[in-house]
């Protein structure tokens, strides 16, 4: 007999849930156990600065009992006032720490954005592969894929997307785009480039979100504007960033700066009692005596870590393949050669215990089988090094395979 | 030029919940938040906790914790659950939140849309209340009393409904001590609203964020959820009740084929990965004996509040016996008007809950809720004086 179903799960859910089922990453791996993870951009374990940041959860607890009581639903004050000095430090950008917001992570300011903004069949633009596929998927949303070169989004196809979308009757609502070091491409965009960008929005009245998750890593060149500090009306940007690059993923924590009209309509959608008190206090009390000279440390680590992963790309792969050369960030994004099949390659090397990530996984239609996505973040130089050896062995037998079809097939 | 974000912002969402401006006030006598006592966590035990936490942890911390949170404190939670709760589950189906109330915005999130309808107690915890709204749900209130949410009621409004050719998506209620009103669901309460639930085809989201907080005595009846066995009910709760709210950590615990449909949300994102940590490696050793402290502050808390009431406030009105939880539950004369009154109150230093942020329509203004585990004994004895004060002087009272 058939088991009664009390409650028809799918005529109950929202519109949106079903969508959302597809937006989740798929490692594309087997049964075989991990041993190098060059695939997710977290951070280095080896870099936590364990010590300090005991010294500094004591004093905390001894010293200030508010961190046990419910917090600011805008954040912490004093970790608000902390984002604006390295804001100022940093990139010599003035923000008032009442036009920042803290959220559990980076991610809850994009969801949040995306949930004030976005209705079913809203239209957005979106950089070409992106991170923010696995959130935007939810949503319903219709996204315009804007194309990036070696200098950022191409400005061409911003107005093809606000073009296509009035042809349809509607507007672009924003656009979400990663300026520095961007996930995955690990391109940054250029001054000029953020400039026009900035001048479309303006002009068709679109929200740029601006997810600068890695802005403080930069190992060399100088530092670009952001979206943000380029607008002078300081209400068409939406910037998020997170501490979870420089200090850890585990205490989710992440900030946001724009207008005060358009945080306190964020705030709307935070109901979640705000974000941790307890983790704010402890982040900012280390961050007070430390935050300058441990990212510097970690621009160190992560530079070296960048260094034998593009080394190793170079030796294995010569001049075969081609990869972007970040001068920041976690990300290399590898284009295979002609033939090779990225979703061969992630599943060879994931037998071999070594975890990359397709390229597809970040692309809107998914539709990409040239292209693969590596992180030395977390990785070992060790581990990198041979992680990137057995990649490379993979992606020419890839291609040698295709040949040898392509061969058989030409006789 | 700035944005004009009017025309920017989705059309799904109301933005206009309306919430009492003085609630963001601070003042001395704070009746109007359920804060864990912060007296009642040891320093040193807790900081211990953390230290262990963070030494045998590390790796954990700089890594992106698991979508549904620490592995540990689910496991543990699975174990009270069993325990204190009579619910046997799979660590599975459990995930870590910010708070209930980050658990139930996710279930909404993938539940509710613009117009659905949820069936609540007749008062209800204003937070959940105000998702609700701002999802564009159409919530009705079902008569409720001292044995929790009335089924008949209920069933009559199901009944009603469906001769509209209408279902609603959920019923929600607060089935241990109850929030604001203070009583515990009833077991054959229970058993029937399960029942209803199995034969209308309606989920229910069950809340039991106050379940740790006995008072007087310890014989809940067992959650809803343990009663279920068609994967009808949606458990949510909290940590940071029972330790400290600014841990800002709570749990859901779903059925296989909801956990599926969380699962493209990521759960809402896993709360702080350390809060977590640090809970699970001091409730793992301090569990009962912490419970057993915070129930002694609260015990002595809430009879002063009781012997306050007493003292002040006249006998036109009437207000509930708490045996658990953190609240009072106050009735004043009909005409009397608690949403207005706040602003006078708060000038003299003292905050509550007014009645009508409880209800979707905000109406029923001769409530008002106060909680008592914010102040000491003396505090909350000096307060519910002024409190009673400025309601004689304003007329109140009636």
């Amino acid at each position: 007999m058939q088991q009664t179903t009390l409650f028809s799960l799918d005529s109950l859910l929202s519109s949106d849930a079903a969508a959302r089922s597809q937006g989740q990453m798929d490692r594309g791996g087997v049964g075989v156990e991990t041993r190098i993870s060059i695939d997710v951009g977290q951070p280095d374990p080896a870099s936590m600065p364990m010590d300090d940041l005991i010294a500094a959860a004591g004093r905390v607890l001894s010293t200030d009992r508010t961190a046990l009581l419910y917090g600011d639903r805008q954040g912490y004050a004093p970790l608000r006032k902390l984002v604006a000095h390295k804001a100022l430090r940093l990139e010599s950008l003035e923000v008032r720490p009442d036009d920042v917001l803290i959220t559990n992570g980076s991610g809850q300011a994009i969801a949040m954005t995306a949930q004030a903004l976005v209705d079913r069949g809203d239209w957005i633009l979106m950089d070409e592969a992106s991170w923010g596929v696995r959130v935007f998927k939810g949503f319903g949303t219709n996204v315009f894929s804007v194309r990036w070169d070696g200098d950022g989004p191409i400005i061409a196809d911003v107005k093809a997307g606000v073009a296509a979308a009035r042809d349809h009757g509607k507007r672009i609502k924003m656009f979400y785009t990663i300026p520095n070091f961007q996930n995955p491409l690990g391109i940054t965009a250029g001054v000029e480039r953020r400039k026009a960008v900035l001048d479309l929005a303006i002009e068709h009245g679109f929200l740029i979100l601006e997810d600068d998750a890695y802005v403080e890593l930069r190992f060399e060149g100088s530092h670009i504007p952001s979206y943000y500090q380029l607008d002078e009306s300081r209400s068409q940007v939406l910037r998020a960033g997170t501490f979870s690059k420089i200090f850890g993923a585990g205490i989710r924590l992440g900030w946001t700066m724009s207008s005060p009209e358009l945080l306190s309509a964020l705030t709307h959608y935070k109901l979640d009692g705000g974000t941790s008190p307890f983790s704010s206090r402890i982040l900012t009390e280390y961050m007070r005596g430390h935050m300058f000279e441990h990212i510097d440390e970690l621009i160190d680590v992560y530079r070296d870590k960048r260094d034998v992963m593009i080394g190793g790309l170079q030796k294995g792969l010569g001049s075969r393949a081609s990869w972007s050369q970040p001068e920041g960030g976690f990300f290399v994004w590898v284009s295979l050669p002609e033939g090779a099949s990225a979703e061969n390659v992630c599943a060879a090397c994931a037998r071999r215990g070594v975890s990359v990530w397709n390229g597809a996984q970040f692309r809107w239609d998914g539709r990409d089988d040239s292209h693969i996505r590596l992180s030395y973040s977390f990785a070992t130089l060790d581990e990198i090094e041979e992680g990137v050896t057995v990649l490379c062995e993979e992606i020419l037998r890839s291609a040698a395979q295709s040949d040898f079809v392509a061969g058989v097939g030409s006789r | 030029m700035a944005v004009n974000y009017e025309n920017l912002f989705s059309t799904r969402h109301s933005t206009s919940v309306k919430l009492h401006p003085g609630l963001l006030a601070v003042t001395k006598y704070e009746f109007s938040v359920t804060n864990a006592d912060p007296e009642s966590l040891p320093a040193g035990g807790f900081t211990d906790a953390l230290r262990t936490a963070m030494r045998t942890q590390t790796r954990d911390l700089a890594k992106y914790p698991p979508p549904q949170g620490h592995f540990g404190l689910r496991e543990l939670t699975a174990q009270n659950l069993e325990e204190k709760r009579g619910h046997k589950t799979s660590i599975d189906s459990i995930f870590l939140s910010g708070g209930a109330g980050g658990a139930a915005q996710i279930i909404f999130d993938a539940f509710i849309d613009p117009g659905d309808i949820v069936l609540v107690d007749e008062f209800t915890y204003p937070g959940t209340l105000a998702m609700l709204l701002l999802r564009r749900a159409n919530v009705i209130h079902v008569p409720t009393d001292d044995q929790g949410m009335n089924t008949d009621a209920l069933e009559n409004a199901i009944q009603e409904l469906a001769s509209h050719g209408k279902r609603p998506t959920m019923i929600y209620t607060i089935s241990v001590y109850h929030n604001p009103m203070g009583m515990t669901m009833s077991l054959e309460r229970r058993k029937r609203l399960l029942e209803i639930s199995h034969r209308h085809g309606i989920p229910i989201l069950e809340n039991e964020s106050y379940a740790d907080f006995a008072i007087d005595d310890d014989s809940l009846p067992p959650a809803i959820i343990s009663m279920d066995d068609q994967d009808s009910v949606i458990y949510v709760s909290s940590f940071t009740k029972l330790l400290a709210c600014g841990l800002r950590l709570g749990y859901g615990v779903v059925p296989q084929r909801v956990r599926r449909h969380l699962e493209p949300l990521r759960f809402g994102g896993s709360p702080s990965h350390l809060a977590s940590m640090v809970v699970h490696e001091y409730l793992r050793d301090h569990r009962d004996e912490h419970v057993e402290r915070v129930r002694l502050r609260l015990k002595a808390k809430r009879d002063a509040l009781l012997a306050a009431l007493d003292n002040y406030f006249p006998p036109t009105c009437t207000w509930s016996k708490p045996t658990g939880g953190m609240m009072v539950w106050v009735r004043l004369p009909e005409g009397a008007n608690t949403w207005d009154a706040l602003d006078k109150t708060i000038e003299a230093g003292v905050k509550y809950n007014p009645g009508p942020l409880f209800r979707a329509e905000r109406d029923r203004p001769n409530y008002l809720r106060l909680a008592y585990s914010h102040n000491s004994p003396e505090e909350i004895w000096e307060g519910v004086g002024i409190l009673a004060s400025v309601f004689e002087r304003e007329g109140v009272f009636g």
